[in-house]
């Protein structure tokens, strides 16, 4: 593997696990045999009188790059071939804002058991990893334009990065019940064990331009919160780990969130659902670290908390020993400070979500979905829409098309066997992302094997196959 | 769908294949602010290292101030000394009978002397010896020669009383030292000598019998003596060099309001004189002028102990900017009139003098010409390759009333050619005359030939030629000169790795 190539993978895999909020929208969440459609819906009544999974019952990875393109920052020839970086293609491809994320959820244990006729209980255990990342595209176009094209007061080049990321654990139970035969509620309660946690209160950078004296002044504001898996402090500018990790370390760092969701059937066909996921905190106690920089008066280049460069006295040119440490120089404007930071919490990253379904018959639905994550700050929308239908009482099938802002690309598709003891699934929701997995907008797969218990498990095996409850 | 992906890429493996990316293409233009810079015209002389010579007024007014100081053109000690001395004189009685004794016997005679010392411009009727040694040699046939008892009341020991001396006579010569002792006569520069002699006689056989001495002196000097001192002159010669602007500076200017001064300190307690007939100030590419305008030039140096002004005349001409050199030659006489008179004088007594020039900076300047040489280390990139265009604007704010002609000049000591020159046209940076700063904006550019050049090369050459438009103009410490450049560089092209 030649250099660039162990930079692109080393980009790929930041992109894979340094972003995203949170799973976007999944073919599971309207495949109706699926049991983890209570994911997005605790209030469904899941045709099932029980199901476990161990390990393998719900592995899903969820990509979201709203704007970087393989294809966008080389130069082909006219065989296909890159030959050549270019900043500023790949700069003119970036949005103002653009967006990187992942999500990897794995479900180590799964026990849903019917209680009776109209409640269901259920239990989750999995692992949580939730990255995004948001930047703008300053630094890049800076890189690739220089500073001419930010010339003026009023005019700098921003970089703005705003990255959180966690890891955790998570002990869900819930209770779905239905209160009547149109309306149905359920909810998860869930303790969480937070592992690693970061999370950016301020990483900005503005370099302004004087048009007259070209004089260049720099402001930065780095303000990083870190809970990392073990013990790290600052030691003469380095940091260091304070002995290993602890695997009972992993039920620390305590949390709570819950799932709530509604769920009214207003006749045969149309039905409703809202929801709110994730709707909680995490508190992070332990190996926490607080990471700052903001310019430091380090000498003649700092002005009023800015780093100001108008131009070297003529005299140090001829210093050699100056020009030789003239960047080490510079660093010392820029220094990091780390210090422990006793405790802080960070909120999960909550989805809402409304849907309206319309049952064609007891086999298909078309579903509209309006979805919103907040992820830091911000709020990420994304409306969908979708067909499930079920065949042969053994296949569960999916079609979505979803829209996000700067992704519209997002066809999804889900197909499941249903075994009277098993359950196999696969699903994506951006099938164009699987041809080209460096240019798409999104990457996602969702899979896994659920295991039907207490048979007979069915409960909606009337002759017309209508669910048991609307007879 | 993993697998499904796995093949989509690799269906376009060359697509994803980065193996052949060789480089970056880079396109933009960044705009720097290479250099920012503000000297005053005092900051500017330190830079020449020659603020140490420079005074600056209250009123920030900057003079260069030249000193030459020569202590003891005269001095006393020269003065207070005598000849030495190489006296002989025999002493001799007839013998009327030659005899033979039949014993030995012991006799004493008594002799008196008078001796006159020589000295060139002084004479002594008392002084307190310094130095000095008095030899004697004697030689007799009139016996074996036992003791000499020397007397004299011209020469007082530490209590004030005469001198006496007793020798055993164990070798030929005897002698003693007059250091500290007094000498007092009253007959100047005379020593008046008795001395009585004991000899052993048993041959008396000559018809003739006589004594002879050999006085020496050696080394008589005197700490300080009451008498006459006569004329006495001394010639005296001064050859400095007086640095002005370094080297790198060439041309001349015309001074004005400068001022030449000597101080002079005469501690002889007579009237002394100074008579200069030369006084130039010359270099070797340049015609002499005098520093005064009739010559030779008479000072009087009146009695004073400590440093007085004794002359002062305005001088102007034309210098070299980089300086020059001063040649004088003159006398110094002490009593020029010959007064007969009694005086006291002592070895430290010395006449000395200072020569202050003061030379403001306020000069006409015509042809003065700065050149420096910068060599430039260039770092080993390739990066300059992608460089289309560097232009530098260079801007200066003066307060400074000259005019400065800049060119700089790319020079390539192997070839040992000048291969580029930065400038176009003029690049004037113009004078202040009235103190308010005066703005100029020029530009310096490299295109990307010009640039090649540059990397090509290792020295700078910097030339400014500096002019009043024939004005005269004061330099002042606050004057000063602010410099800013900047670079707008655009870079087009592909950086390989």
């Amino acid at each position: 593997m030649n250099k660039l190539n162990r930079i692109i993978a080393v980009f790929a895999l930041t992109m894979w696990f340094v972003s995203v909020g949170a799973q976007e929208v999944s073919p599971v969440d309207f495949m109706r045999m699926n049991p983890y459609q209570m994911k997005a819906n605790p209030a469904t009544d899941l045709p099932y009188e029980s199901v476990m999974s161990l390990v393998v019952g719900n592995i899903g990875l969820d990509v979201q790059n709203s704007t970087l393109r393989y294809d966008n920052l080389f130069e082909f020839d006219a065989q296909g071939k890159p030959t050549t970086i270019n900043p500023r293609k790949f700069a003119n491809s970036l949005r103002e804002n653009n967006f990187l994320g992942i999500n990897l959820n794995v479900d180590l244990f799964t026990l849903y058991r019917r209680l009776n006729r109209n409640s269901m209980l259920t239990f989750n255990y999995g692992v949580k990893t939730q990255a995004d990342m948001k930047f703008n595209d300053g630094l890049f176009k800076l890189l690739s334009y220089g500073n001419s094209a930010f010339v003026g007061e009023n005019n700098p080049a921003k970089v703005d990065l705003d990255v959180n990321a966690q890891v955790y654990q998570e002990f869900a139970v819930g209770y779905q019940r239905n209160i009547t035969e149109q309306f149905s509620v359920g909810g998860r309660a869930k303790l969480l064990f937070g592992f690693a946690n970061i999370t950016t209160d301020a990483f900005d950078a503005q370099l302004f331009t004087d048009a007259d004296s070209y004089a260049l002044r720099l402001m930065e504001n780095v303000a990083v919160r870190a809970a990392l898996p073990m013990a790290v402090y600052a030691h003469e500018g380095e940091l260091l780990t304070n002995g290993p990790f602890k695997v009972g370390q992993v039920f620390r760092n305590p949390g709570f969130g819950v799932d709530l969701a509604a769920e009214y059937r207003f006749n045969d066909r149309f039905s409703a659902v809202a929801a709110v996921h994730d709707l909680g905190f995490i508190h992070w106690g332990l190996n926490n670290l607080e990471m700052k920089s903001k310019v430091n008066d380090a000498g003649q280049f700092y002005d009023n908390g800015a780093f100001l460069f108008d131009g070297m006295d003529i005299d140090l040119f001829a210093d050699q020993n100056y020009l030789n440490h003239f960047l080490d120089s510079l660093q010392r404007y820029f220094d990091l400070s780390f210090t422990s930071l006793e405790k802080y919490n960070t909120a999960l990253n909550t989805n809402l979500l409304l849907r309206g379904n319309y049952d064609l018959d007891a086999n298909n639905r078309f579903s509209l979905q309006m979805q919103g994550r907040f992820l830091g700050s911000g709020f990420r929308p994304a409306m969908t829409l979708a067909y499930s239908g079920s065949f042969f009482h053994m296949l569960d099938v999916c079609a979505t098309y979803t829209i996000m802002p700067g992704s519209y690309d997002n066809i999804g598709l889900g197909i499941a066997g249903v075994f009277n003891t098993f359950h196999i699934y696969l699903t994506t929701n951006n099938i164009i992302g699987c041809f080209s997995p460096l240019n798409a907008s999104g990457l996602n797969a969702q899979m896994g094997i659920v295991f039907n218990l207490w048979l007979p498990e069915k409960r909606f095996v009337d002759e017309s196959n209508k669910p048991e409850y609307l007879e | 769908m993993a697998l499904l992906a796995v093949m989509c890429v690799s269906c376009r493996k060359d697509h994803y294949n980065t193996s052949n990316v060789n480089g970056v293409k880079a396109e933009g233009e960044v705009l720097l602010p290479v250099s920012s810079t503000s000297f005053t015209f005092m900051e500017m002389m330190q830079k020449f290292k020659i603020d140490s010579i420079i005074h600056c007024s209250e009123d920030g007014n900057l003079s260069y101030d030249f000193h030459y100081e020569d202590l003891g053109v005269i001095n006393g000690n020269k003065l207070l000394r005598f000849k030495d001395l190489d006296y002989s004189e025999r002493f001799s009685i007839e013998n009327p009978f030659s005899v033979v004794l039949p014993h030995a016997f012991d006799t004493m005679f008594h002799f008196e002397q008078s001796i006159v010392f020589q000295a060139d411009h002084i004479s002594v009727l008392e002084a307190m010896m310094k130095s000095g040694h008095l030899d004697f040699e004697l030689s007799s046939n009139i016996g074996a020669l036992q003791r000499l008892v020397i007397r004299t009341s011209d020469i007082k020991d530490a209590d004030g009383q005469d001198l006496q001396l007793d020798f055993q006579f164990n070798a030929g010569t005897i002698g003693f030292d007059l250091t500290d002792l007094r000498y007092e006569t009253e007959s100047a520069n005379t020593l008046n000598l008795e001395y009585d002699l004991y000899v052993r006689v048993q041959e008396l056989l000559e018809p003739e019998l006589y004594l002879d001495m050999n006085i020496r002196g050696r080394e008589l000097a005197f700490r300080e003596m009451r008498g006459f001192v006569e004329t006495y002159d001394s010639r005296n010669y001064m050859d400095t060099v007086f640095r002005l602007f370094p080297d790198k500076v060439a041309g001349s200017l015309e001074v004005h309001g400068a001022k030449l001064s000597l101080e002079e300190r005469n501690t002889f307690g007579l009237a002394a004189r100074m008579i200069v007939d030369t006084a130039w100030i010359y270099d070797d590419d340049m015609a002499p002028f005098s520093v005064f305008s009739s010559m030779p030039l008479s000072i009087e140096v009146p009695m004073q102990t400590e440093f007085g002004k004794v002359y002062e005349t305005p001088v102007s001409g034309i210098i070299k900017a980089k300086g020059g050199k001063i040649l004088t030659a003159s006398s110094f006489i002490v009593n020029p009139m010959g007064l007969d008179e009694e005086v006291s004088v002592s070895d430290t007594c010395t006449i000395d003098v200072k020569v202050d020039a003061t030379i403001p900076f306020a000069f006409t300047a015509n042809d003065v010409r700065y050149v420096d040489t910068v060599e430039l280390g260039h770092s080993e990139t390739d990066s300059f390759d992608v460089i289309d265009e560097m232009a530098l604007e260079l801007t200066v704010v003066s307060t400074i009333p000259l005019n400065m002609n800049a060119a700089f000049y790319i020079y390539d000591s192997e070839s040992e050619r000048v291969t580029d020159t930065l400038t176009t046209g003029e690049s004037l940076i113009g004078a202040s005359y009235d103190g308010q700063p005066v703005s100029f904006t020029f530009a310096l550019s490299l295109t990307r030939k010009g640039l090649e050049n540059f990397m090509a090369s290792d020295h700078l050459i910097m030339m400014y030629e500096i002019d009043t438009d024939a004005r005269e103009v004061h330099l002042n410490a606050s004057q000063k000169l602010e410099m800013y450049l900047k670079a707008r560089v655009k870079y087009n092209g592909v950086v390989t790795f």
